[in-house]
């Protein structure tokens, strides 16, 4: 295979991937950390979208700068989640929080088209192409590549270096005892939502120059946020930022050397094959 | 060889790092009871999970090395329901009752492998639970059992299956004094139809009047075999308890 | 099992047997009575309460929960669509083939998805299902993208009968399972599947069969689907919601219960209709809010329930503290977690 095409298939391959991975970071923690398993964290990365997008048309604001108004807006409604429906269900089976969050993702999806519409909307931010090892690509796709990578380490260095952070990693490998040392067990699983949810905003707002999308396109990356983080290992942060670019990367080859029908069923695969033949993930679970 | 029942050889099983079973011998005859016992982590579940065909989860089925062999037939690796089939009833030591079913259903789960249809299971059932003293609670929800009556039920389940074997996992273990009395007598009512027992236990006057022979187990590595008047006067089963080294 | 079939069919009593043979009847003569709006709805119910019988098999009883129940559906009607639209045979030839076609896909995935538990299985059903809308989408055979369009083959009533004699059929194999040794093997690998292995139970192959069983039922539910509407395409063959709506359906009429599905496809798609199904949307949303309302609230049915708060009312009666009547084999009542 020519080389500028090897080298298109890693670059686009590795930008899509970090913007997945910052993606299913969200969901990672919030699994690791709750054993909650967040099927609406589609819908929180559309909310994202939405506010980038808003952001755009109305102030002009760019998704770089539109990701903290994301994240803040996130934030809060993650607590929000938490709050209500979630913090219910802790402590109950898996399969309890799939089901509640199933719900509330069909429910957020549903309410976005009936006041936003399905028709697909795009925006157009630093859309020219650069020259990059050969290749052309849109320079937005670097740029938000590289936000993505930053924030995921950002966020890595907050969860081993802060005191909330290590108190959330305390949480995540034995309730019982964080609440010994002293820890607020009912305020972490809050924050650590609220986190989750942040991190799936700004992985909304970047991604919101690079796509066509609707209120539909939670549902598109739920899979993709899934196979992340199997693929990475439950809980494992950095094994979601590998698996991510991976699976970025493998989705790209695809679509170059099939089609891109063919790429949307990468996802399905790694999920299927990881779960069967490893289900611990690439890095093992568990962070 | 007619007489062995059951002929364990060099069983190894590694953990990761950790070695639970180490070349662990055992030959069992049949109509004994053997008594198979060991300080806390001495590997004794462990070796009994490897003779049941029970997977330990995350881990391959059966030993690393070494063979099992039950009533002629050789049992290495071979996943539980084929071992159950051939005559081998196992009781938990972390009670793996039903807890949505009474206690009818519970015990005729066990009898299903041997009967062609439910109604028969249902009637051999019946008698087992008279067996072993569950008589009255026969349609008692398994969740609301004593604690006395969950392990009998667990034993009632296996003996169900009509075994040729029974491994019984610390069926004593919190019983009172009088419960403990009752277990001992149906443990010895099971042996006097045929069956053959090994129990692992921690309760020492269950052992020492029920058990003809006594295997220590010891960081997954077998230190003792004998009768269970040489094995409690064995300084290295003693040194074993008391904790030279701590493990 | 002829032994415990019969058993079975001697439990109705003759109450039973009435109150059956009363439901036939007007399932029956549903049809001549009421216009075809209300007999086309009667058909959607039926649909869902085949597919949300076929559903408590695999996840109320064996307690493996699908998420991606509907790609049996889709299968079931793709299977019928292509034999209609690229062959010239028969209907019942299609009728028959969904079901097969169904029955395959099963038989193929089971044992490697069968492995996993929980949250995994659950994830590997919905990687699937989508997997398979995927390579629908690009076969050719299948219409890919655009679907397939069949000529109308079967009536309205004909699609309603057909419908509701795979409902019966399913309700009947659901209420047989308590008398019969495969239904209390699976409900023991649902309670503790090492217990049940112990005991001498194969369940890799047991769960195998109750997956086939299953994904048969959701098939036929396809294929009648298929028949009588005329056009199938990814998007609607393999759509979530209706995953979604199997879901809230049992649950809403009581998972692991026999009646559950039937009572739940009334008792949640007749408000729905009267209420939001000309909003799709409205419909899809309130859909979501009602099952984490249900999940919060109600999660184990109607049914179950009802049947607690009279026994709770039994017991405030007697006056003493009797311990909870149990059902026997308690087949009846498991979470399917």
């Amino acid at each position: 295979m020519e080389l500028t095409i090897l080298t298109a298939i890693l670059i686009s391959g590795l930008a899509t991937g970090a913007i997945y991975a910052l993606a299913a970071e969200g969901l990672n923690l919030i699994w690791g950390v709750m054993r909650v398993v967040n099927l609406a964290h589609g819908e929180l990365m559309m909310i994202g979208v939405f506010i980038s997008y808003a952001l755009w048309s109305v102030w002009g604001v760019n998704p770089l700068l539109a990701a903290i108004p994301a994240a803040a807006g996130l934030f809060v409604v993650g607590l929000g989640i938490e709050r209500l429906f979630v913090r219910r269900v802790i402590g109950s089976p898996e399969l309890i929080s799939l089901l509640l969050t199933f719900g509330i993702s069909i429910f957020i999806t549903n309410i976005g088209v009936l006041t936003l519409g399905a028709e697909f909307k795009t925006i157009r931010f630093l859309d020219e192409p650069v020259s990059i090892l050969g290749t052309a690509l849109p320079l937005n796709q670097l740029v938000m590549a590289a936000a993505a990578i930053v924030l995921s380490l950002a966020m890595y260095v907050v969860l081993q270096r802060t005191r909330t952070g290590t108190a959330i990693r305390a949480v995540a490998i034995d309730r019982d005892m964080a609440q010994q040392v002293g820890i607020d067990t009912k305020k972490i699983f809050g924050r650590t939502f609220a986190l989750g949810a942040a991190l799936a905003g700004v992985a909304g707002a970047l991604v919101t120059p690079l796509v066509a999308f609707n209120p539909l396109i939670g549902q598109t990356y739920i899979l993709t946020a899934f196979a992340v983080v199997v693929l990475g290992g439950m809980g494992n942060f950095l094994g979601a930022l590998i698996a991510g670019l991976l699976i970025g990367v493998v989705e790209a080859g695809v679509a170059y050397t099939v089609s891109v029908q063919a790429s949307s069923g990468v996802v399905f695969l790694v999920i299927i094959l990881t779960l069967l033949f490893r289900p611990t993930g690439i890095l093992g679970a568990r962070e | 060889m007619n007489d062995l029942i059951l002929s364990a050889r060099g069983v190894t099983k590694r953990f990761g790092g950790v070695l639970a079973n180490d070349g662990v011998d055992l030959d069992v005859r049949r109509g004994e009871i053997v008594g198979l016992i060991g300080p806390n982590g001495a590997g004794k579940t462990t070796f009994f999970d490897m003779l049941c065909g029970v997977k330990p989860k995350g881990f391959r089925l059966g030993p690393d090395e070494g063979t099992v062999t039950f009533d002629g037939h050789d049992v290495t690796r071979r996943p539980a329901h084929e071992i159950c089939r051939l005559g081998v009833g196992r009781a938990f030591q972390v009670v793996r009752i039903f807890d949505g079913v009474d206690v009818l259903g519970n015990v005729a789960v066990g009898a299903l492998v041997r009967s062609a249809s439910l109604v028969e299971a249902e009637r051999r059932a019946l008698e087992v639970i008279e067996l072993v003293g569950l008589g009255g609670r026969a349609h008692v929800l398994a969740s609301e059992l004593t604690l006395a009556e969950r392990k009998r039920l667990e034993m009632a389940r296996a003996l169900a299956t009509q075994p040729q074997l029974l491994m019984l996992d610390e069926v004593m273990a919190g019983l009172t004094p009088r419960e403990l009395q009752d277990a001992i007598e149906i443990i010895r009512g099971i042996c006097a139809r045929g069956v053959t027992v090994v129990l692992v236990e921690h309760v020492l006057e269950a052992v020492m009047s029920l058990c003809s022979r006594v295997v220590v187990l010891h960081h997954g590595r077998k230190i003792a075999d004998g009768t269970p008047g040489e094995v409690v006067a064995d300084p290295v089963v003693v040194d074993a308890y008391l904790g030279v080294d701590h493990g | 099992m002829i032994t415990d079939l019969k058993l079975a069919a001697r439990s109705l009593g003759r109450w039973g047997w009435l109150a059956l043979g009363a439901c036939v009847v007007v399932v029956a003569a549903f049809p001549h009575l009421a216009n075809p709006y209300i007999v086309s709805f009667a058909l959607s119910i039926g649909m869902y309460a085949a597919l949300a019988g076929s559903w408590n098999l695999i996840s109320g009883y064996a307690g493996y929960v699908s998420f991606g129940h509907v790609v049996f559906w889709g299968i079931g009607a793709y299977g019928a669509a292509v034999v209609m639209a690229r062959t010239t045979l028969p209907w019942p030839v299609a009728l028959v083939a969904g079901g097969l076609a169904a029955l395959a896909l099963a038989l193929v995935v089971a044992r490697p998805i069968l492995r996993l538990s929980g949250v995994y299985f659950a994830i590997a059903t919905l990687a699937i299902a989508e997997g398979m809308r995927v390579v629908i989408s690009m076969t050719p055979l299948t219409g890919a993208g655009s679907g397939l369009s069949l000529r109308p083959v079967l009536s309205l009533h004909g699609s309603y009968y057909l419908m509701w004699g795979v409902v019966l059929a399913c309700v009947a194999t659901t209420y047989s399972l308590r008398f019969t040794t495969f239904g209390r093997s699976v409900v023991a690998i649902r309670e503790n599947e090492v217990a049940a292995q112990s005991l001498g139970i194969d369940a890799t192959r047991r769960k195998v069969q109750v997956l086939g069983l299953s994904s048969v039922f959701a098939g036929l539910a396809g294929a009648i689907y298929v028949l009588n509407v005329a056009f199938i395409d990814p998007g609607t063959g393999f759509d979530i919601t209706i995953t979604l709506t199997t879901i809230m359906v049992t649950m809403f009429g009581g998972i692991a219960t026999v009646l559950g599905p039937v009572v739940g496809a009334l008792a949640f798609q007749i408000p729905s209709e009267l209420l939001w199904a000309q909003f799709p949307f409205v419909h899809k949303a309130a859909l979501g809010a009602l099952i984490v309302l249900i999940v919060l609230v109600l999660p184990r049915g109607i049914l179950p329930a009802l049947a607690r708060a009279r026994a709770w009312f039994a017991r405030r009666r007697r006056g003493a503290s009797v311990p909870g009547a149990s059902v026997p084999g308690g087949i009846e009542g498991g979470e399917g977690q």
